[in-house]
């Protein structure tokens, strides 16, 4: 029961079971609400407020309120290849509104990779994962959360031998951890071997896992996807491999398919392509676009020296039928396209064209945004004369729990 | 059903100071948040005024009073008006908000600082 004197005093000090005091439960709904920065400034309030925070049930629970508020979705951008002035832009990422590339933000990135030329894996629940170029011997892998200023570097490999082939990262949902897979493809004398293991930070170590698919290491090989990073949708993580089977009459056959990863699970599977119509098809990347998987098939037309690009989307996960064209772009030769965003825009970046402007000859680029179920297309002020990582991302608790995790 | 529960709310007597606070406030939401629940901006404009009205330590009593009527929106609402309301707040303020105290041992507090010490910058003045 409220006394009167009670009422009237403005709450100062600890009171316990009283009216007014907020239940756990609900201080926790409050928090969740919070942006980051206010987060973390917060664990300094009282004790049980700091384990509260520290709670991975709390960060996913964060994480979901954020998901769902539209004011926070955002990209992040890299450059991958060195601009003419300075080779430290490669250290540094840029937060970006999703839909206008407006900058919010900069990050540098606060590890280096022997090579000087960091490659982002994939981006899932505000984490980056980041490695070395392809060509370098570093094994190095990072895991990084910009907007909590915490990063990790993975253990050592558990396979006796290795030189990594492919990558993936992603969020196993069921488990609330997140994984890093890492396919290995070692040559003894003329056997293929390919190896796999996967990484968990919830148990901060790899472990082998089986490949369990039914070609032999020779037939099949991965694909490059052109500068994609591997999409990670539905829970499962995605590389394009072409597969060489003989035929009845010992001719070759070629024939393209996509890698599946289940995340949670911890299996692959095999998802096949839509028909090819039988345009002559310069390269195929598997993507995605809106949540869903996607694909992008670069080849030419009917005309001569028209190159088209046709988008398809799975709109039912794992369902081969469901394949659907979105649309077919002409795009021309010397487009570069560098990736899509969460709202499903397509970021096309043209090569340098020479403009004339008061008689002098310029270098412009130009960047647009296009949007492949309305083909609306949108200029962006971003002037870039390199490519891009290009990846989703949203500001999140991630990796505050996490054991071995460094702050910058 | 939700009728009953603010009926049963009212008769506890436990709960009748807190009366007025939800006949103004709480009670006239459902019907609000249908009528202007499509368009963002009158709500926003909605929760400014209903800010304006209430004091900071009056929302813990609004929010214990829509979550023991299990009103959801309200609640969401409200936990949203006291994140915004302390997101930009010092530690110091957000204990006397909530009526906590430090229960650090001496030096854990400074390292939980130091851990984190740029998410001090740009803080409300208390």
């Amino acid at each position: 029961m409220m006394s009167q004197s009670e009422e009237a005093r403005p709450p100062m000090i600890l009171r316990r079971r009283t009216n007014n005091h907020l239940p756990d439960e609900i201080v926790l709904e409050i928090l969740a609400r919070l942006p980051v920065k206010s987060v973390l400034r917060f664990r300094g309030v009282c004790k049980s407020w700091c384990s509260y925070i520290t709670d991975p049930n709390f960060i996913s629970t964060h994480l979901n309120h954020n998901h769902h508020d539209h004011h926070h979705d955002y990209v992040i951008h890299r450059p991958k290849s060195k601009s003419i002035s300075s080779r430290s832009n490669l250290q540094v990422c840029t937060l970006a509104l999703d839909r206008t590339f407006e900058t919010i933000s900069e990050f540098r990135i606060p590890f280096t990779f022997q090579s000087g030329y960091p490659r982002l894996v994939g981006s899932c629940n505000g984490i980056l994962c980041f490695t070395d170029c392809v060509t370098s011997k570093s094994k190095d892998v990072y895991l990084w959360n910009p907007s909590i200023r915490k990063f990790k570097r993975l253990p050592d490999t558990c396979l006796t031998q290795l030189r990594t082939l492919v990558l993936g990262f992603g969020y196993d949902f069921q488990n609330n951890d997140y994984k890093v897979v890492r396919i290995s493809q070692t040559r003894v004398k003329d056997v293929l071997a390919r190896e796999v293991e996967v990484y968990s930070l919830s148990s901060d170590s790899w472990k082998r896992v089986g490949l369990g698919i039914s070609w032999t290491p020779n037939a099949f090989s991965f694909s490059f996807n052109g500068i994609l990073a591997f999409p990670f949708v539905s829970g499962h993580l995605h590389w394009m491999i072409e597969v060489m089977e003989v035929g009845g009459g010992q001719e070759m056959c070629f024939s393209a398919m996509i890698l599946s990863f289940d995340v949670n699970s911890e299996k692959f599977k095999e998802l096949p392509l839509p028909d090819d119509e039988g345009s002559f098809i310069v390269t195929k990347c598997v993507t995605s676009f809106k949540g869903k998987l996607a694909l992008i098939k670069f080849g030419y037309g009917v005309q001569p020296h028209s190159m088209l690009c046709s988008i398809w989307v799975m709109k039912d996960y794992g369902v081969l039928d469901s394949w659907n064209k979105l649309c077919v772009l002409p795009v021309d030769a010397f487009i570069d396209f560098t990736g899509f965003t969460n709202y499903g825009i397509l970021l096309i970046q043209n090569m340098p064209r020479l403009v004339s402007t008061n008689c002098e000859l310029e270098r412009k680029y130009k960047s647009v945004l296009i949007d492949p179920e309305t083909l609306h297309e949108n200029e962006i002020s971003i002037q870039v004369n390199y490519h891009l990582d290009v990846a989703t991302y949203m500001e999140s608790l991630a990796l505050l729990d996490g054991a071995n995790v460094v702050f910058h | 059903m939700k009728f009953c529960t603010v009926k049963q709310y009212f008769d506890d007597e436990n709960n009748n100071n807190v009366t007025n606070g939800i006949a103004t406030t709480v009670i006239p939401l459902p019907n609000k948040h249908l009528k202007i629940k499509a368009n963002n901006k009158e709500m926003e404009q909605y929760e400014q005024e209903l800010l304006r009205n209430v004091m900071p330590q009056e929302l813990t009593k609004l929010i214990l009073a829509a979550n023991y009527l299990n009103f959801k929106e309200a609640l969401d609402f409200f936990c949203r008006t006291v994140a915004n309301a302390i997101q930009n707040k010092s530690v110091d303020y957000v204990r006397k908000f909530f009526g906590l105290e430090s229960d650090f041992e001496p030096g854990e507090e400074e390292k939980l600082c130091k851990e984190f010490a740029w998410s001090f910058e740009g803080v409300d003045e208390d």
